[in-house]
């Protein structure tokens, strides 16, 4: 990637925003007529989002719309454009940060921000300055300040931001109820549980790469902006698409046109692959994929049922070094082809309302690794998942068959161990679940360590309960009392309170104030419009951010847990510091040491607001300290943990 | 940046602005409480004078403790002049709030602004803790870019709240308090007080004046490579507003983060309470945990093996001033104290008003102790060593290491982190120290802090887990003790990996290097918790101690003080006269807290109905993650009362139920000298003893959750001892009732009592004192069976008392250790199956070419993968020996010792049966395939057929790489070898699909259909069942049973068949082939099963408890075996049947005559109780009666029990903790942060964060305290 293709990129990208965001109105709702009745959902706009992922090269944000009030005729997976997301985040934080020294220095500020980002008009520019000193929104009522990155974020266009063009969004209609999105871990696929139809929505992208720019403009992969590909660009089509017109990481390979085709539901009509000919049981929920990608499992709202299903994708191994999604694919299984994801089981007899599915971590340098990376010689572990329930005070194991063994070759699901939950009051109701296994990555990099000792270190679990409202910590991973090792023993440890309605939890760092990475786990509280940012290591909430109304989903810029669990440096991210940038007018050396000259790879979380259809963007840097603004004298990061940027127009649900 | 001091009052104001708008909506709106704090997380407690002898206010003035009375009930204590404050921190707005407890509010700093107006205090305050003289208080602050320590001027704590003549100013400004800069973010700060010339030297000879007499130390965490956690003793800050770097006094630098050295043996045991006697090891009555060809005799302890630990009687036993290192102030009891060495623990005051009268009782009972006329008679346990257990070796991994990465004597981890310090208490007193948890290192650092200027590390107990010997403990929160009765003191200190408490002995100040936590004394007799643990229902989330006293009021003279710190004394000796007075010349005695007496603390107690809450003395309070609290027994001086009566060498109960020593003359006070407290002679006309009755000794035992109840059948509170809901009821494998008399079914009698031994359960009333164990039992004569009245509904049918000849169904209660009993409804099934949590599935192979088969939960295993040709692709987590499977050379082994047994009891083993197998040979776990055949139209049954493309005709599988074709390519064991059967017509023909499934179904039966019958087609299929002949944690290698048909041709059937030794005694043979390849084809390699145990009852919990077994895997080989440690003899899941009759007998029904006790190899026993399980009579003498299986009577049979024939019953009067609901009557979540008495109030405070608020528990009442929570 060129200095000069990335400002141009820029200059043409925000040539089209202002046409963009004025016509956005007028194509969205009404342009298209997909067959399925009723109004197609708005392409670039989001409208009750419930799903958010970051691709592996951290330039597309995918986000799932669930069309919750049924307005629309579905759904839609939508892609927007992180690389400048970032960048524009930035360089608003660090708008923030100046001072202007005259009024033409402020218009001159002003204007500028106004070329480069979108601000929605009717609450923006005009409710931005520098400093956000004219805005009354800024101060409290004793006079003091209210933090800077959320009080000087006024909305901005997301269609701006979107994938592909005006003309054609990267965006595709799906069921309407969605409830998740997540990548595949070589990050070439999109899985979308989607209640109203029962399905498992899938959708093929092409992977992007961390050092390059993605393409997005038809054609043209691998040159102009599209960065600088590297030998694996392209990578090879998705399973029967063709790329030939479209190749870049923000086009869903989904079917024909704007809409994700029956072929990409997996659940509603058994499949060749589905010798047991069982269908997808309704109000699919969570999702969780198997640690090498080849299944995953699908929690049901209303039954007690848990559905497992093939992902067609080939295996592959998560060494650490790559950024999460992603993995490398096991050399055996490297020259098979992607196939269809499909139906296998049906596990009855767990806890209704499966709210929370993850995938357990067995080391692989363990004295019981996992049986697909040894060929299945004993003693090995095969998959499992931790799955949580809104109805039972309980953690349910399950594993995982993949049932190579029989002459049957159906994949199957067993629940295999009920861990009745001990901490917490009453504790019926729990949410989503993270694992951590830093602790053994951290380990396994001291020098002269036991890998295997390393290995065997338990995991940290974190999963949300709602009664009380709390983070439950418990860990997995056990000895036994005649010293063996069971990888899957859970042992419950304490909890920690938080505010009502905690719903997702995450497992992502922060950049600590040294620059390095520093493990955090981010509790999602629906009901009180807040993020809870857990320290596990001191063992305290670090911070509790405050959000829009009804935060649901998160993501963040990719980041490999190894780097996490070392906590390495974070590197910068050497394409938003390219100094051809000021050829496009923005000129870093006067800009605020919080702009996007200081952008590292890894700084921002993304939050979905739910109710509001809107993003917002969370600073996650406490390493860029400055003069604080007003009050030089003193040092601080005050947007640090806090949100930045506005995505998208916060919009009130009708009827509220 | 600075923190926010207003953001508080902002959110304050905007509630209730909202509240207002809400209240003018709505019709009845029900305002929601204001709350002012959040995130709570410490607190500590300071006493000022805020009023004048008139009440009126004045400026507060810091107070000591003492001078804060507590507020009577129903009394407003607004007007007393010294109130006690709570500081609470406010984690996540960086503030202090200050509850007024004894006016019952939060006080509001600035009346200025709305809302309650808390002190800023910086970022994230972790810790609050008050200066020795009440003047300052200090709060740590880990904002990470501003790590501070504020100093508040406790004169100014109150801010402008007071209704002055002159408002003073409020506390809402960091102007207004001092504060200095700390190098690294702090977790912790305590007070410690400086050395009496080290004022000059610390203020660098200025030598201020008001220079305080304490410094603070300050636990600073790491800050990544280069900047270590390490504990700082810091001057208090005293520059108002200012944030300059604290002056630092010393420094310990980075601490300690070397295991070298460490080992993992265990610790010594605490006391177990029976202060009397050396309990000691109990090995002699309890059964071997295995058979003796598999546990060897443990070796007599000399060099090379570990040194035994010796109880901790002697020590106990010692008397004042034989035990421990410490100085003598820091040793002393707490009744020899003042108030400020209780202050050592966590900041909990001593008994306010502590008495020395005890003294003399417990000198009196020291001097008694230890002599020979105390101990026990040769009824008592042999006091000998436990058994090492390096000298394990057959089968049996060594407790305490062994596990992967560690050995016995020495730890290893591996390369350890940073330590990560979490937690730190001080101990003050000569020399101050602090104890460290650290996360990451599994140490307790012990920091000496005697010269402020150098603190330095100078000892580490270590962390072990003696269950978990591989694993790395990581320690949380800590909790010191005072000083108990016997000179100990304790640390304990959070497991935070499941939340249990590990208990460390401190009364050294600076331990030995590691010093490994203590274990519970007898741990075999609860194999439930871990034996280096204190464990409760949920994890511990903060744990204290705490002190509360009931004083004795005046007697006669009314001006008297009332008296305190004495030990309960059933002493006769010590009772009062008849007109209440104390015998001795006036000496206070503890004979007013005795059963009898307890109206006299209590007048509106209910007697002895109050002793379990009655807290007396010490007590650990563990605060719970469900919001619950549980009290330890630590030093409870009612502790001599409870208990059985009499406790003589002729009426024990349980295991520790040792006879007590007679007075040895009237002046003999001691409390412990008293074999029986009935005071019969003394007043015939008592009803009530001078003890509670208990059946269990001892009822309070030291670091021992304390009882919510009285632990008998009481009349108030119930039934609370162990006891069998009904008789036993035989069923067979329907759940049919059975006929229990009927001669032809195994009947399940009671163990005959060990001599000396009583059964509290055959008496008529074990609390009426005139029916007790000095009279005759209430046995009936001819069937031991108890009769029925009030006294003793629901007690345990004993039967088989000695020279008995009762046959009616009953177990025998133990009464050993009261926390082992769990209410639990009980299955003893002839070979029923082994419960498992989830399916158990395996792979099916082959390593022998079908001589025998393998089933494994893996693939092919690399101890058995040599032919490979076999080896298969299936696997789950391993698992199988936690199961609890007995292979066949286990099941040997047992039967051998089983029969050793019955010729030691005179009884004719297997003669009975001349056709029967030897027991030896039938009496192994097998396996038995449940899973059903597919249907016959299932696509398997065509699998692998000739078709087009090779591998197809059957399933179109998978198209996934790690399915279908591909995978069975690339795994050839995946496909089942069909020609292996030996039928051309499964291979090739026109009915090849259906002649396999006909084939198969025949075999093994159809798929389950309620058409085919009430039973299940694999219990029905006897060709299921295959016998264990090898046992692994992944895998198991099965034969076939054998067994002859006779004259008869008589079928197989589960009572008269063996296993199949084969060929060579291994199982093995070349006439399985066929079969076994027919059994891995009909159920296409794969196939889920059962364990049952094969000639052998299997005794399961119903409701959680399970299988109780002591299986576990031999780290070499995989194998299952028994552990062979004793703490394991009473996980016992499985009983033999005993022959019925004596040799020669000429009525083979006749009665058993065999006097089996509980610890009698044929006995079945577990922590709960015990039985015998008679055989029924000789089948061949019988009409035996087989329902259901078209039983071929008699012939080769080698017993008369049905398999699924089942004895049930339940076993209820568990053990419930004291246990606090914090949530109150409204069950309101809590979500304990921390816990600290109050010194004050005799309370216990709880910060709560999910009500966000402080909860106070009134330790008198274990009742919420009047306006509680405050929030």
């Amino acid at each position: 990637m060129t200095a000069r293709a990335t400002a141009r990129r820029l200059v043409l990208q925000a040539a089209f925003v202002l046409p963009g965001a004025a016509g956005v109105s007028v194509l969205s709702p009404a342009c298209y007529t997909s067959g399925a009745g009723g109004t197609n959902p708005p392409t670039t706009t989001f409208y009750y989002p419930v799903g958010l992922a970051v691709s592996a090269g951290g330039n597309v944000l995918y986000v799932a719309n669930s069309d919750f009030d049924l307005q629309w005729n579905g759904g839609t997976i939508q892609s927007y454009d992180v690389f400048r997301l970032r960048h524009d985040t930035a360089e608003l934080i660090g708008a923030n940060f100046l001072t202007p020294t005259s009024v033409m220095d402020s218009k001159n500020l002003i204007a500028r921000l106004n070329k480069d980002i979108a601000f929605l008009s009717a609450q923006g520019l005009e409710a931005w300055a520098p400093n956000c000193q004219s805005s009354p929104n800024t101060f409290q009522a004793n006079g003091s300040r209210l933090p800077l990155g959320e009080a000087c974020s006024p909305p901005v266009d997301s269609t701006a931001y979107i994938g592909g063009t005006l003309a054609q969004p990267a965006s595709a209609i799906i069921g309407a109820f969605a409830t998740d999105l997540q990548l595949s871990l070589d990050g070439t696929r999109l899985y979308v549980p989607v209640r109203g139809n029962g399905t498992l929505t899938w959708a093929d992208v092409l992977p992007d790469q961390a050092t390059s720019i993605p393409p997005d403009e038809p054609g043209q992969p691998g040159e102009g902006d599209a960065g600088s590909p590297g030998t694996n660009w392209p990578p090879p089509a998705p399973h029967g698409s063709n790329i030939s017109n479209t190749p870049d990481p923000f086009h869903f390979y989904c079917g024909p046109g704007d809409q994700c085709d029956s072929e990409h539901e997996t659940g509603p009509v058994p499949t060749a692959a589905d010798t047991r000919d069982v269908i997808l049981p309704g109000e699919p929920f969570a999702m969780a994929q198997t640690e090498d990608g080849t299944a995953v499992a699908v929690t049901h709202q209303s039954s007690q049922q848990t559905s497992v299903l093939t992902t067609g994708l080939p295996a592959c191994v998560d060494d650490g070094s790559a950024p999460a999604p992603a993995c490398m694919v096991e050399p055996s299984s490297a020259a098979l082809m992607p196939v269809d994801p499909s139906m296998q089981f049906v596990l009855t007899g767990v806890p209704v309302g499966g709210d929370g599915l993850v995938a357990v971590p067995h080391d692989l340098d363990s004295s019981i690794p996992r049986c697909e990376l040894v060929g299945y010689q004993t003693p090995c572990v095969r998959p499992a998942f931790l799955e949580t329930t809104h109805s039972a005070a309980e953690l349910d194991l399950l594993r995982y068959y993949n049932d190579d063994g029989s002459s049957l070759h159906r994949p199957f699901l067993v629940r295999e161990a009920p861990y009745p939950l001990t901490v917490s009051q009453g504790g019926t109701d729990s949410r989503g679940i993270a694992i951590d296994d830093t602790p053994r990555r951290a380990c396994k990099a001291r020098p002269g360590a036991n890998v295997t000792e390393c290995a065997q270190l338990p995991a940290r679990v974190f999963f949300a309960s709602r009664t009380p409202p709390s983070l439950v910590l418990a860990e997995i991973g056990e000895y036994n009392v005649d010293g063996s090792y069971n990888p899957d023993q859970l042992q419950f440890d304490g909890n920690v309170p938080l505010q009502p309605g905690p719903s997702k939890v995450y497992l992502a760092p922060i950049v600590d104030g040294s620059g390095h990475y520093a493990l955090r786990v981010f509790i999602v509280c629906f009901d009180s419009n807040e993020i809870f940012v857990y320290d596990p290591d001191a063992g305290e909430i670090e911070n509790v951010i405050t959000t829009g109304p009804g935060p649901f989903a998160m993501a963040f810029d990719p980041f490999s847990l190894d780097d996490v669990a070392q906590r390495k440096l974070v590197p910068g991210d050497s394409r938003q510091q390219d100094p051809s940038l000021a050829a496009i007018g923005i000129d870093i050396s006067a800009s605020s040491a919080n702009g996007p000259a200081s952008l590292k790879r890894y700084r921002f979380a993304y939050v979905a607001s739910f109710t509001n259809s809107y993003v917002q963007v969370i600073d996650l840097d406490d390493s860029v300290v400055e003069p604080c603004p007003g009050n030089p004298t003193e040092s601080c990061n005050v947007t640090f943990e806090r949100p930045v940027f506005t995505l998208g127009l916060p919009t009130v649900p009708k009827g509220s | 940046m600075r923190p926010l001091g207003f953001v508080g009052a902002a959110l304050v104001l905007a509630a209730a602005g909202v509240a207002t708008l809400a209240a003018s909506c709505g019709s009845t709106p029900t305002p929601p409480p204001l709350r002012s704090f959040l995130q709570p997380q410490k607190v500590d407690f300071v006493c000022l004078n805020v009023n004048d002898a008139n009440g009126n206010p004045i400026p507060a003035v810091p107070a000591l403790q003492t001078q804060c009375p507590p507020v009577p009930p129903n009394v407003a204590g607004g007007p007393f002049a010294f109130h006690e404050y709570a500081l609470v921190t406010q984690t996540l707005r960086g503030e202090l709030a200050v509850v007024d407890l004894t006016m019952a509010m939060v006080i509001d700093e600035d009346r200025a602004l709305p809302g309650v107006n808390l002190i800023p205090v910086g970022a994230n305050p972790t810790d609050v803790a008050v200066a020795p003289d009440a003047t300052h208080t200090y709060v740590t602050s880990a904002d990470p870019n501003l790590p501070a320590v504020y100093g508040i001027d406790n004169h100014l704590l109150l801010g402008d709240s007071q209704a002055l003549p002159t408002r003073l100013p409020p506390l809402n400004s960091f102007s207004q308090i001092a504060a200095c800069r700390l190098s690294q973010p702090p977790d912790a700060v305590v007070v410690i007080p400086l050395p009496a010339d080290a004022g000059a030297s610390i203020d660098g000879g200025g030598g201020a004046p008001s220079a305080p007499a304490y410094a603070l130390a300050v636990l600073l965490r790491s800050q990544g490579p280069g900047v270590p956690a390490q504990v700082a003793v810091i001057e208090p800050p005293t520059v108002l507003g200012g944030l300059g770097p604290c002056t630092v006094l010393g420094m310990t630098g980075a601490l300690s983060s070397s295991l070298a050295g460490a080992s993992s043996a265990p610790g010594q045991a605490w006391p177990d309470g029976v202060v009397f006697a050396d309990a000691g090891d109990l090995s002699a009555t309890e059964p071997p945990p295995g058979p003796s060809s598999i546990c060897p005799s443990p070796p007599s302890v000399g060099a090379g093996v570990a040194a035994p630990q010796p109880t901790p009687g002697a020590a106990v036993d010692a008397g004042s001033g034989a035990t421990g290192a410490a100085d003598a102030s820091d040793a002393a009891p707490p009744d020899a104290l003042g108030a400020s060495d209780a202050q050592a623990t966590a900041d909990a005051s001593g008994p306010p008003d502590a008495q020395l009268d005890a003294a003399p009782e417990f000198d009196a009972a020291e001097a008694g102790a230890g002599e020979p006329g105390d101990a026990p008679s040769a009824s008592a346990p042999a006091d000998a060593a436990p058994i090492p257990m390096e000298a394990m070796a057959v089968g049996a991994p060594a407790s305490g290491g062994a596990g992967p990465g560690q050995g016995t004597s020495g730890l290893s981890f591996g390369p350890l982190s940073d330590p990560r310090p979490t937690a730190m208490v001080l101990r003050d007193g000569s020399p101050p120290m602090v104890y460290v948890a650290d996360a990451t290192i599994p140490v307790i650092h012990v920091i000496d802090l005697t010269n402020p200027t150098q603190p330095r590390e100078v000892s580490e107990l270590l962390a072990t887990s003696q269950a978990q010997p591989a694993r790395q403990v990581s320690v949380g929160g800590l909790a010191l003790s005072p000083t108990t009765r016997d000179y100990k003191r304790y640390l304990y200190a959070i497991d935070t990996s499941g939340g249990s408490l590990m208990v460390f002995d401190v009364t050294d100040p600076i331990p030995a290097p590691f010093t490994p936590p203590l274990e519970r004394p007898h741990p075999e007799l609860n194999p439930f918790v871990a034996p280096d643990r204190i464990a409760f229902a949920a994890p511990v989330a903060a744990v204290s101690f705490a002190y509360d006293e009931w004083p004795v009021p005046p007697q006669g003279d009314a001006a008297a003080p009332a008296l305190t710190g004495l030990l309960c004394n059933p002493s006769p000796n010590a009772r009062p006269g008849p007109d209440g007075s104390a015998p001795g010349n006036g000496a206070a005695t503890g004979s007013f807290y005795c059963a009898d007496q307890a109206v006299v603390i209590d007048p509106d107690g209910t007697l002895v109905q109050g002793f379990p809450s009655r807290l007396r003395g010490w007590f650990g309070v563990a605060v719970l993650t469900n919001g619950t609290a549980e009290v330890i027994d630590l030093d409870d001086w009612d502790a001599p009362c409870r208990r059985p009566d009499p406790m003589t060498a002729t009426t024990r109960i349980g295991a520790l139920d040792l006879p007590e020593s007679m007075a040895t003359g009237p002046t003999d006070l001691d409390p412990y000298h008293v074999p029986t407290a009935w005071p019969a002679g003394l007043d015939p006309s008592a009803t009530v003893s001078a003890v509670t009755q208990e059946p269990f000794y001892p009822v309070s035992a030291p670091n021992r959750p304390r009882s919510g109840f009285l632990l008998r059948n009481d009349p108030t509170s119930g039934i609370h001892i162990p006891y069998v809901l009904s008789e036993p009821l035989l069923t067979d494998s329907n759940g049919a009732p059975l006929s229990s008399a009927d001669p032809n079914e195994p009947v399940m009698l009671a163990t005959v009592l060990a001599s000396g031994f009583v059964d509290p359960s055959t008496y008529t009333s074990p609390i009426d004192p005139h029916d007790n164990y000095l009279g005759t039992p209430a046995v009936s004569a001819d069937a031991g069976v108890s009769t029925s009245d009030a006294g003793d509904a629901g007690m345990a049918l004993a039967s088989t008392e000695p020279g008995s000849t009762g046959t009616v169904p009953g177990v025998r209660v133990s009464f050993d250790d009261p926390t082992a009993h769990i209410d639990q409804e009980w299955w003893v099934t002839y070979e029923g199956a082994l419960p498992t949590t989830s399916p158990l599935v395996a792979n099916i192979f082959s390593t022998s070419g079908y001589q025998d088969l393998t089933f494994s939960l893996g693939g092919a295993p690399s101890s058995v993968a040599e032919a490979g040709t076999d080896a298969s692709v299936f696997a789950a987590s391993s698992g199988l020996c936690e199961v609890g499977i007995e292979d066949w050379s286990i099941g040997q082994a047992r039967a051998t010792q089983a029969l050793t047994a019955m010729q030691d009891a005179k009884l004719p083993g297997s003669a009975s049966f001349p056709q029967g197998a030897p027991l030896g040979q039938w009496t192994s776990d097998y396996l038995e395939i449940t899973d059903n055949i597919l249907p016959s139209s299932d696509c398997y049954w065509q699998e692998n057929l000739p078709g087009e493309g090779g591998l197809s005709g059957g399933c179109v599988t998978g198209s996934g790489p790690t399915s279908g074709a591909a995978a069975a390519a690339a795994s050839p064991g995946s496909s089942c070898d069909w020609e292996g059967v030996g039928r051309d017509d499964l291979t090739s023909g026109n009915d090849v699909a259906q002649n396999r499934y006909n084939l198969c179904q025949q075999t093994f039966g159809p798929p389950d259909n309620p058409t085919n019958g009430p039973y299940s087609q694999a219990d029905k299929y006897l060709l299921r069942d295959l016998p264990i002949v090898e046992a692994f944690d992944d895998h198991l290698v099965v034969t076939r049973f054998q067994w002859n048909p006779g004259e008869g041709s008589c079928p197989e059937q589960t009572t008269n068949r063996s296993v199949f030794g084969g060929t060579n005694g291994d199982g093995r043979d070349p006439n399985n082939t066929e079969y076994f390849n027919l059994a891995q084809c009909c159920f296409h390699n794969q196939a889920g099963f059962k364990i049952r145990t094969g000639g052998e009852w299997a005794v399961v919990g119903q409701t959680g408890l399970g299988f109780l077994h002591h299986v576990q895997t031999d780290p070499a080989s995989g194998r299952c075996v028994l552990s062979c440690e004793q703490r394991d003899a009473l996980r016992n899941g499985r009983a033999f049947d005993i022959p019925y009759a004596q040799p020669g007998a000429v009525n083979p029904c006749a009665t058993p005559m065999a006097q089996i006790d509980r610890a009698n190899p044929l006995a079945f026993r577990n922590p709960m109780f015990s039985f015998a399980m008679w055989q029924g009579c000789n089948p061949e003498s019988a009409n035996a009666a087989g329902a259901g299986f078209g039983l071929c009577v008699g012939f080769g049979d080698h017993t008369t029990s049905l398999r699924d024939l089942s004895w049930r019953f339940s076993m209820q009067g568990g053990f419930t903790p004291l246990t606090i609901a914090l949530g109150g009557s409204t069950s309101a979540f809590v979500v304990p942060q921390s816990v600290r008495p109050v010194p004050a109030f005799q309370q216990l405070a709880i910060v709560d964060g999910a009500q966000q608020g402080l909860i106070l528990i009134d330790l008198h009442t274990l009742q919420f305290v009047a306006n509680t929570p405050y929030f």
